[in-house]
C-alpha cells in the first residue's frame, strides 16, 4: 500500500490529526472533572454522619462526657483519612480550645503515622500535606521526619518543614533550621517566626549561626538575639559589625547591639557610623546608638546632622531626641539643620518635646 | 393568661466556607440565637432586604458582593442601624481600619475563637442603640 504524500494530503492528516488531539483532550478534561466530582460527592457521603460532630467540636460545645469526640472515634479507613483533613481545615480557622480538642483528636487517631507515611512520599505535594498535618499534631515524634524535610529538594517542601519545625516548638530543630537557611526556598521571616516557636532554648543554636553560619542564618539569628535581649551573643555580634563583609548581616548586628543595650558596644557602634561602612549599616548603628541611650554618643550622632544622605541625618536627630535632655539640647542647638528641625516639629506633635 | 416565649435575636451569618457557616450558626444557635445562613453577599442583600436581623455577622472576602461594599450598602439604606461583626482572614491593620471605616461594630480574624464571637455578640447587643 502506498501513501500519496501531496501537500493537500499532509494539509489533511494534519488537520485530522488535529481535530483527533482536541476530542482525545476534551474526553480526558472532562473525565477528570467526572472523576472528581464523584470522588468529591463519595468524601461528603463518607463525613456526612462525622461533620456535623466536628462542627459540635469545632465550636466548642462537645457534651460534657465528650460524646461527639467519641463519636469521631469510631471513624475507620478511609472515612477516618478524610475526618483528618476535615480536622486539619478547620485547624485554620479556629483558635482557643478547641482547637486544642481537634489536635487531640488528630493525636489519639494515630494521624502522626498517616502524616509521617506522606512525608516520605516521593509525591511533592503528599509530602507537604504530610508536614502540614505533623506540624497540626503538634507532636514531637514527628520532629525528626520535619528536620529531615529542612533538606528536602523540593523547595516548597523545605519551606513547609520550616513552619513544621516551628509548629512543634522544639529547639532541637533550631540549628537544623538556622543550617537549611543556605539553601533558597525558605522565608527569613517565617525561619524567625518558627524559631521563635521554640522558646528560650534556642540561644546555642543562635550563637553557632552568628558564628558559622551562612550569611542568611547570621541575620536571622542576630535579630533574635536582639529581640531577646541575649547578652552572650553581643561580642560575636560586635565582629560581625566591624568585619562588615556583608552589610546585610551587620547591619542586623547593629540593631541587635542597640536592643541588648550594652553600654560598652557603643564605641564599636559609633565607628560603624563613619563613611566607609555601607549606608545601610550607618543606618542601623545611628538607630541603634538612639536605642543604646547612652549620652557619650552624642557628639557622633551631632556629627551625622548634617550628613549627606537625608535618612542618616534624620536617624541621628531621632536618635539624639531619644537619648535624653543631653541628645534633645544638641538638636535644638542645631535647629536650623533641616534634619533636626524635622525632628524636632515631630518630637512636639509627639508631646516628647514641648 | 397565655405568656408569649420571649424572642430569640435574629443573626444573620453571611460567609461563603461551609465549615465556617455552620460552625458559627451551631454555636450562636447554642447561645440562644436564631440563626440564618447564606453563602454570599447578594444573598445576604435579599435576606436583609426582606426581614431585617437583629444582628449581622459577614466575611469580608464572599462572591458576588464583598462583605465590606455589602455593610456600606446597609448602612446607606438602612434606616435602623443594625449591629455588624466583621469575620475575616484579613488581620492588618489597614483591612481592619477598612472595617471600621465601612461601618462596623467588631471585627474579629481568623482563626478565631468560636466563644469570642458569642461573647463579642453579646456585648454588641448589650449596647445602647446609638
Amino acid at each position: 500500500m502506498t501513501f500519496d504524500l501531496t501537500l493537500a494530503g499532509l494539509i489533511t492528516l494534519a488537520a485530522v490529526m488535529t481535530g483527533v488531539a482536541c476530542v482525545v483532550m476534551a474526553v480526558t478534561v472532562v473525565g477528570v472533572k467526572v472523576q472528581r466530582g464523584l470522588s468529591e460527592r463519595a468524601t461528603e457521603r463518607r463525613l456526612a454522619p462525622l461533620r456535623p460532630l466536628v462542627i459540635r467540636v469545632a465550636s466548642g460545645e462537645d457534651t460534657e462526657d465528650g460524646g461527639a469526640l467519641r463519636g469521631l472515634g469510631t471513624a475507620t479507613g478511609r472515612s477516618r483519612r478524610d475526618l483528618h483533613d476535615l480536622v486539619v481545615q478547620l485547624l485554620g480557622k479556629v483558635r482557643g480550645e478547641p482547637a486544642e480538642q481537634l489536635v487531640e483528636l488528630l493525636r489519639e487517631q494515630g494521624a502522626l503515622r498517616d502524616a509521617v507515611r506522606r512525608a516520605h512520599s516521593p509525591i511533592v505535594a503528599r509530602r507537604v500535606r504530610g508536614l502540614h498535618l505533623i506540624g497540626c499534631c503538634r507532636d514531637v515524634d514527628g520532629l525528626d521526619v520535619a528536620i529531615d524535610a529542612l533538606e528536602d529538594r523540593s523547595r516548597r517542601v523545605r519551606s513547609q518543614a520550616v513552619h513544621t519545625v516551628g509548629q512543634v516548638g522544639d529547639p532541637r530543630a533550631a540549628r537544623p533550621l538556622l543550617h537549611a537557611l543556605r539553601r533558597d526556598g525558605v522565608h527569613l521571616g517565617d525561619a524567625a517566626e518558627a524559631l521563635v516557636g521554640m522558646g528560650y532554648g534556642i540561644s546555642d543554636a543562635l550563637l553557632w549561626a552568628l558564628e558559622e553560619g551562612h550569611p542568611r542564618a547570621r541575620t536571622v539569628a542576630a535579630h533574635l538575639c536582639g529581640i531577646g535581649g541575649v547578652r552572650a551573643a553581643a561580642p560575636v555580634l560586635v565582629t560581625l559589625l566591624e568585619s562588615h563583609d556583608d552589610p546585610t548581616v551587620a547591619s542586623a548586628a547593629a540593631t541587635a547591639l542597640g536592643k541588648i543595650g550594652r553600654p560598652q558596644d557603643a564605641g564599636a557602634l559609633a565607628a560603624a557610623t563613619l563613611h566607609f561602612f555601607p549606608f545601610q549599616v550607618r543606618h542601623a548603628a545611628i538607630e541603634a546608638l538612639g536605642d543604646l541611650g547612652v549620652e557619650s554618643a552624642v557628639p557622633v550622632l551631632t556629627r551625622h546632622l548634617s550628613d549627606p544622605r537625608s535618612q542618616v541625618a534624620e536617624a541621628a536627630a531621632t536618635s539624639l531626641i531619644a537619648i535624653g535632655p543631653r541628645g534633645r539640647r544638641a538638636v535644638v542647638e542645631h535647629e536650623l539643620v533641616p534634619a533636626a528641625g524635622t525632628a524636632l516639629a515631630l518630637a512636639r506633635l509627639k508631646g516628647v518635646l514641648v | 393568661m397565655v405568656q408569649t416565649p420571649e424572642r430569640r435575636p435574629r443573626v444573620l451569618v453571611a460567609d461563603d466556607d461551609p465549615d465556617i457557616r455552620d460552625l458559627v450558626a451551631f454555636k450562636l444557635t447554642q447561645a440562644g440565637f436564631d440563626v440564618t445562613c447564606v453563602g454570599d453577599g447578594l444573598e445576604a442583600w435579599d435576606v436583609f432586604v426582606d426581614s431585617p436581623p437583629d444582628f449581622m455577622v459577614l466575611d469580608v472576602m464572599m462572591p458576588c458582593l464583598s462583605g465590606l461594599d455589602l455593610l456600606v450598602k446597609i448602612r446607606e439604606a438602612a434606616q435602623v442601624r443594625i449591629p455588624v461583626l466583621l469575620l475575616s482572614g484579613r488581620s492588618r491593620d489597614a483591612d481592619v481600619d477598612a472595617g471600621f471605616a465601612a461601618g462596623a461594630d467588631d471585627y474579629m480574624v481568623k482563626p478565631f475563637s468560636p466563644r469570642e464571637l458569642v461573647h463579642r455578640v453579646n456585648g454588641i447587643l448589650a449596647r445602647p442603640l446609638s
